[in-house]
């Protein structure tokens, strides 16, 4: 049923798929879970001579959260079901378990939720459908066929993590040819926002890891999806926060499901910064949040629908963080544990993270 | 490659790009387990891997080798299981193409502990059916798990 036969690539190390890579430039995909690739190539979505999986390779496989590092091959079964990553991390694990259903999350792992491809009712059709149609701007055609003078595409990003990730101030690892490189999870996601870069990483890089700095935030994640179980989400947003002294002291928000990439909506969220978040800031906020959201029709969902979903999403899990927050605080003038990298009472900007990687 | 399916083992070379929903329908004629959506949505290709449920038509047969595979000719070869039955006796099967599936689902699940109805609601989201409308289903899980852990 795949449209073209592949070799199976089966590294056990991390220098031997990097080298892999390099023996078949353009021509080879890393193959994670597979749940999302399988299914793309059956439809003929691309090609892929040489698939290199990664299941083998070890240095992928690290689960430490209690110091908030988690492999890429972490399955998103291990994430949901871990209880100490729940206690600390409570929106990673409430995204993992939002994913798809649960056999799918026995074989998805965190790397390729991560970096999964945007996806758009014009495009993850089957090849019979997308040439009748005369195909579109993703892939094999010229025009978009959702916004169709659209000079860019408007595939969405769909991926449940990354907005639990973002709003938790993740960090990835990055294993290439030459080097490892830590950045922030956000630069993996252009600022170009069209559907056909999903994320930006070297040709032959691999994601390692991500480096959960912050153990002590208070976060949530919720979408909207058609049913209740196997979708992608058509709109997801995720919150983080801290108080100290009933002072918001960490303070994100992080969507995905209504644009080519997932956003972080730090310009909306900074001014509030040491201060305390009264309902009418609540309902501010919630409302704020539609200027960044802009979705198209391209999922199954209304574009109007999503939209005001998006800012009932933020509303909800905002009240609820908020009141757990003001009340473990309350009384307690104590700064946040002494957890590394805990986030800093002065500081705006989401600290730096110390010890990730040092392991 | 070694394979082991259904508590036997077999010296099998599959193509790379041999999905294990196939290699168990026509390598093996193992046809109980189906192939539906080829997307990962309906479930209908469920088997048990290592006792935990996973998409066969998104599975490289190569990348399950000396992993135990369990489809559902392995549940309880020659008799019905008492989950079986109760799917039978509460009007949980109509067509019969999820069931296959949903049982393998279901036994995993009922193996774990004795599960709550929304757990069973829960593990069960991924397995579509289109006929019963799953309040059957549901019962039919709940009255298994009432007469034990191993269905």
């Amino acid at each position: 049923m795949i449209a073209e036969s592949f070799e199976l690539h089966e590294p056990t190390s991390l220098q031997e798929a990097l080298h892999l890579a390099h023996d078949f430039p353009g021509k080879f995909r890393y193959l994670a879970g597979g749940t999302d690739i399988l299914p793309g190539l059956f439809r003929g979505l691309g090609s892929a001579p040489h698939l290199i999986s990664l299941e083998g390779v070890p240095e992928l496989r690290a689960f430490d959260p209690e110091h908030g590092v988690v492999g890429a091959s972490t399955w998103l079964s291990t994430l949901e079901r871990d209880p100490i990553l729940a206690a600390r991390f409570p929106a990673l694990a409430q995204a993992a378990h939002n994913v798809a259903s649960p056999s799918i999350r026995n074989s998805a792992t965190l790397g390729g939720n991560l970096l999964l491809d945007t996806r758009c009712i014009f495009y993850n059709q089957s090849q019979f459908w997308r040439e009748s149609n005369g195909y579109c701007l993703k892939f094999q055609g010229t025009e978009c066929q959702v916004v169709p003078k659209g000079a860019k595409c408007y595939a969405v990003y769909s991926g449940d993590l990354a907005p639990a990730l973002l709003a938790l101030g993740a960090v990835v690892e990055i294993a290439g040819p030459r080097r490892r490189r830590q950045v922030p999870l956000g630069t993996l996601f252009p600022a170009s926002g069209d559907g056909r870069e999903p994320y930006r990483l070297g040709p032959e890089e691999i994601l390692v890891s991500i480096g959960l700095p912050h153990s002590n935030l208070g976060s949530a994640y919720a979408k909207l999806r058609a049913r209740g179980m196997p979708d992608f989400p058509e709109a997801a947003a995720s919150v983080a926060l801290h108080a100290t002294d009933q002072r918001l002291d960490y303070f994100r928000i992080a969507l995905s499901g209504v644009g080519s990439r997932p956003v972080v909506l730090d310009e909306l969220t900074e001014p509030y910064l040491g201060h305390p978040l009264p309902e009418a800031d609540i309902s501010k906020i919630s409302q704020e949040v539609r200027r960044w959201v802009h979705p198209v029709a391209n999922t199954h969902l209304l574009s109007d629908y999503r939209q005001h979903a998006t800012s009932h999403l933020v509303r909800t899990q905002l009240e609820r963080l908020w009141n757990a927050a003001k009340e473990s605080t309350s009384g307690s003038p104590s700064p946040p544990s002494s957890s590394p990298g805990a986030p800093s009472k002065k500081s705006s900007r989401p600290p730096r993270i110390s010890g990730f990687g040092k392991r | 490659m070694r394979f082991r399916v259904n508590g036997l083992d077999y010296d099998l070379n599959p193509e790379a790009d041999r999905l294990l929903v196939d290699l168990l329908r026509e390598g093996f004629g193992l046809t109980g387990t189906k192939r539906g959506c080829e997307d990962g949505s309906c479930g209908a290709c469920t088997v048990l891997v290592e006792g935990e449920p996973r998409h066969a038509c998104l599975t490289l047969a190569r990348r399950v080798s000396g992993k135990e595979i369990t489809t559902i000719e392995g549940v309880s070869p020659g008799r019905l299981s008492h989950l079986q039955r109760s799917l039978v006796d509460s009007g949980g099967l109509q067509c019969g193409f999820c069931a296959p599936g949903m049982i393998l689902t279901a036994v995993a699940l009922l193996r774990r502990g004795k599960p709550t109805r929304d757990e069973i609601r829960e593990a069960i989201s991924g397995n579509f059916c289109r006929c019963t409308g799953y309040a059957k289903i549901i019962e039919a899980i709940e009255r298994a798990a009432e007469e034990g852990p191993t269905p």
